[in-house]
């Protein structure tokens, strides 16, 4: 599978499984979990454990034992969360002695839960802190996300068998933005725990048996993305950089105000020559989201990243998708269509695109009367990223959408070809031809 | 703005040109307690505390008290040592809670005493650890120091057994009996646990310390210390109050460096207003920094032109080694062109002629100060310098007429008034 699971896959697949559910059952039902059943401990190695809640998309924080203490990365949504991870933390390494909590960058879903460790001396990158306190204090925006968040899940709840996959991973989402909610609202007692250590390069922990090594990856998912080396344990944490098969995530320069972010490039490229050296063995990677990668996804993504600039280094620029949004809005579809045809063709050794650039835009067109909008950006992002099973996916769900099966059908079994072994593609289309 | 500091390589250049016969009987070897009475107590303020122990030569460990701990920067040579100045910071401060130790490079009077706080976390640059191991393993410690033992007690046979040079050998060969005893018995190296490789910032709360590496200069492991809020830099063994600059490493590569990490930090809105380095006397002003800022821009500008740093040590072979008229024979061939294949730096010059003066070697410094006005003759510093050598020479003559151009170069020379003054009155 080409280019998986980007934050919006989630509400794809959850989209998809609600066709599944619904069918099923309408009647009332009884939760038959805890919260705390959701949360799950992944053991990497006997120093090395990742506790993560979700079922389909995780919150993760991982802690590492070392003769110096407990390391941990990453801290989770938030506080009351965090506080359940680490007691569980306590119990698996039978040990308490936090020392370090590294944040791999800025957002909440990382830093949330800080202050639950107040012994451990939190480490991030120093635009990492920046970000931080300017995001943090950004209530209003973070507000309403939350409020729509629990809308959304509250309805969508009422439309699932709570007891299915999507029904937990809904009852988890629901639960950790009510939880974000009480943390940040009025009267909560959230503080926002900033690093006390900073860098701007690279940082080493000299922890006895293990060695932790940070390196500033630069603006790629943030603005102060770093990655963690464990040569002990040939582990790597990429916090959001890139997702399985080695799929960027890198928001900090998808749309065309910030790409300028790729000016980082070089960056990119010094950390990820270091790691691929031939005495820097790494056979785990733990992504930020508590997915375990290999290092095939590394050595992807690098491929992914040296073609990209190979682009700009041919001279094309970043096609500006905003006048696409605007054409498909003002114009309408055929006006689109025909800009389109244009880069194709008149315009090709003009522009290059990056497919998380549609993922952006396509969010604009998610109302059920900007359909035909969403279904065109979607055959274009297929049309230029045919390797691509996630476009794929947004081109099947949109078809659902329309109620188009043949066409959903056609387009999932697509995807399936990209990445045989997806089970829930297999189910989503056993689903659409069991209904035919 | 004589600064008549002795040069820094001392100990070989006591043994050549100290002609002086007093015999001096061995004072009894000083115990731990005699060390009391040559620790000093600076507060800057309510938060910094500086400790200094020595004589004409400084062991400096500072401590900071923040909202999050305290944090020592620099840790002297010896624990046991060590151990007083921590009983000092817990008694002045009141309170025990030391959090980070911060070493401003790897060097053993700086770093041994790390043990002294084991609860601390040690802050370094990078290549400190290298530096440390490497030494470790060549087993530098063990031979420079017993070479370095065996020196000292020579010499100490050589000086006033009252004068401040003997009482700071006995402090010194105390202190390397210890050092070696130590090495000996259960050592560990005491290795930074949080390594940075460019610049790193410690926030405390009400205090924040910002790390930034300086590049390869004294050691390879430099870094600078600046605490803004209370315009406090420290500079390590980087430079004295006089300024010179006297680094193991040199060249272009480095001095880029060194130039861009001080261009960061001296800034009009930093405002630096102390700054410690590891063995002075005395806590440094922004003076002194600005002074050293532009020997390093004199480096940076001469290796940009393509040009090598004058060896400044190779003068004092050739005083040990030919005297005066190889001294002559230098500055000819610098005179007859050499000059353009280097770049000099005037504190240089000053260091080595105040060193000469010191041990009355005049005529040598007046030839050193001669090319010094030669190379600077913008330098009201170098004129008057010039003059007062003169004035020791006896040569009255010649004293007036470089104050007087000394004066003429910069009207607010008060010194240079007042000798004119005296000389013309003889």
């Amino acid at each position: 599978m080409k280019n998986k699971s980007l934050v919006r896959l989630l509400l794809i697949f959850i989209v998809a499984l609600v066709l599944a559910s619904r069918s099923s059952s309408a009647q009332k039902q009884v939760r038959n979990y805890e919260i705390d059943d959701l949360i799950k401990v992944i053991r990497i190695s006997e120093r090395v454990i990742v506790v993560r809640t979700g079922v389909t998309y995780f919150e993760a924080v991982t802690a590492i034992a070392t003769q110096k203490g407990i390391v941990l990365i990453d801290a989770g949504n938030t506080p009351q969360l965090t506080e359940k991870y680490k007691k569980i933390i306590m119990k698996e390494l039978g040990r308490d002695d936090f020392i370090y909590l590294i944040n791999t960058h800025s957002h909440r879903d990382h830093t949330g839960g800080n202050q639950v460790f107040p012994a451990a001396t939190i480490i991030g990158h120093e635009r990492t802190k920046e970000a931080m306190v300017r995001e943090w204090n950004d209530l209003d925006f973070y507000s309403e996300i939350l409020r729509n968040g629990i809308k959304n899940g509250t309805e969508l709840l009422k439309t699932l068998d709570i007891n299915s996959d999507a029904g937990k991973q809904t009852y988890y989402e629901l639960t950790k933005y009510v939880m974000v909610q009480a943390d940040i609202g009025p009267g909560s007692n959230h503080v926002t725990t900033v690093p006390t250590i900073t860098f701007n390069d690279n940082l080493t922990l000299a922890l006895g048996d293990i060695t932790v090594e940070l390196m500033y990856f630069g603006n790629a998912h943030s603005e102060g993305d770093t990655w963690i080396y464990i040569p002990e344990e040939k582990l790597l944490f990429n916090g959001d950089v890139f997702f399985r098969n080695g799929a960027p995530n890198l928001t900090y320069f998808a749309t065309e105000e910030t790409y300028g972010g790729f000016s980082d490039v070089k960056r990119w490229q010094k950390v990820l020559s270091y790691l691929l050296r031939p005495d820097k063995p790494i056979e785990t990677i733990v992504r930020g989201h508590g997915d375990i990668l290999n290092f095939n996804d590394l050595k992807n993504f690098s491929q992914h990243i040296a073609g990209i600039w190979n682009e700009f280094e041919k001279g094309k620029e970043l096609y500006p998708l905003s006048r696409m949004g605007n054409m498909l809005e003002k114009e309408g579809v055929d006006a689109a269509r025909a800009e389109f045809q244009k880069i194709r063709t008149v315009d090709r050794d003009k522009y290059f695109f990056l497919e998380r650039g549609f993922n952006v835009l396509g969010n604009k067109f998610l109302s059920p009367n900007k359909i035909a909008e969403a279904i065109e950006l979607c055959k274009m992002n297929v049309a230029l990223f045919p390797e691509s099973a996630n476009a794929y996916y947004r081109l099947a769900d949109a078809y659902v959408k329309v109620g188009n099966k043949e066409q959903a059908i056609e387009n999932f079994e697509k995807l399936l070809k990209l990445d045989p072994n997806n089970q829930s593609v297999m189910d989503a289309l056993k689903q659409l031809k069991g209904t035919e | 703005m004589k600064t008549k500091k002795t040069i820094r390589f001392i100990p070989a250049f006591v043994t050549a040109f100290v002609l002086c016969t007093t015999v001096a009987f061995a004072q009894k070897p000083y115990t731990l307690d005699d060390l009391d009475q040559f620790i000093k107590v600076e507060r800057l303020s309510e938060r910094v505390l500086v400790i200094r122990m020595g004589l004409t030569n400084f062991e400096t460990v500072t401590a900071i008290a923040t909202q999050k701990g305290i944090v020592v920067i620099d840790a002297g040579m010896s624990p046991p040592v060590t151990e007083k100045y921590r009983r000092i910071i817990e008694k002045e401060f009141n309170r025990t809670d030391f959090v980070y130790v911060i070493n401003t490079h790897s060097d053993q009077d700086h770093t041994f005493g790390n043990r002294t706080f084991p609860e601390a976390k040690i802050i370094g640059q990078e290549n400190g650890k290298t530096e440390l191991i490497k030494n470790w393993k060549e087993k530098y410690y063990e031979n420079v120091f017993n070479n370095l033992l065996n020196q000292r007690l020579e010499e100490l046979k050589t000086v006033d057994k009252n004068s401040d040079r003997a009482k700071q050998i006995h402090i010194s060969t105390f202190k390397i009996s210890l050092l070696l005893s130590d090495i000996k018995n259960n050592f560990t190296l005491p290795l930074p646990q949080i390594l940075f490789n460019d610049e790193m910032t410690l926030n405390m709360g009400d205090v924040t310390f910002q790390l930034v590496y300086f590049g390869k200069a004294h050691r390879e492991s430099d870094i600078l210390i600046f605490v803004p809020e209370e315009k406090l830099l420290f500079v390590g063994d980087l430079f004295d109050e006089t300024s010179v600059v006297d680094f193991k490493k040199l060249g272009k590569e480095n001095a880029e460096k060194w130039f861009s990490a001080l261009r960061n930090l001296i800034t009009t809105e930093n405002e630096i207003k102390y700054v410690i380095n590891g063995h002075c006397k005395f806590t440094m002003s922004y003076k002194e920094l600005l002074k050293f800022s532009d020997n390093i821009s004199s480096f940076w500008n001469g290796y940009k032109e393509g040009k090598e740093l004058y060896n400044y040590e190779a003068l004092i072979m050739i005083i040990e080694g030919s005297g005066l008229n190889g001294l002559l024979s230098e500055f000819k061939k610098l005179r007859e062109g050499e000059k353009n294949k280097y770049f000099f730096i005037e504190g240089n010059f000053n260091a080595i002629a105040n060193g000469l003066i010191s041990y009355n070697l005049i005529k040598e410094a007046i030839e050193i100060f001669r090319i010094t006005v030669e190379l600077f003759p913008e330098s009201w510093n170098a004129y008057e310098s010039l003059g007062e050598a003169y004035m020791k020479a006896g040569n009255k003559e010649l004293a007036i007429e470089n104050y007087e151009k000394s004066l003429e170069l910069n009207p607010q020379n008060t010194n240079a008034v007042e000798q004119l003054k005296k000389l013309r009155v003889k």
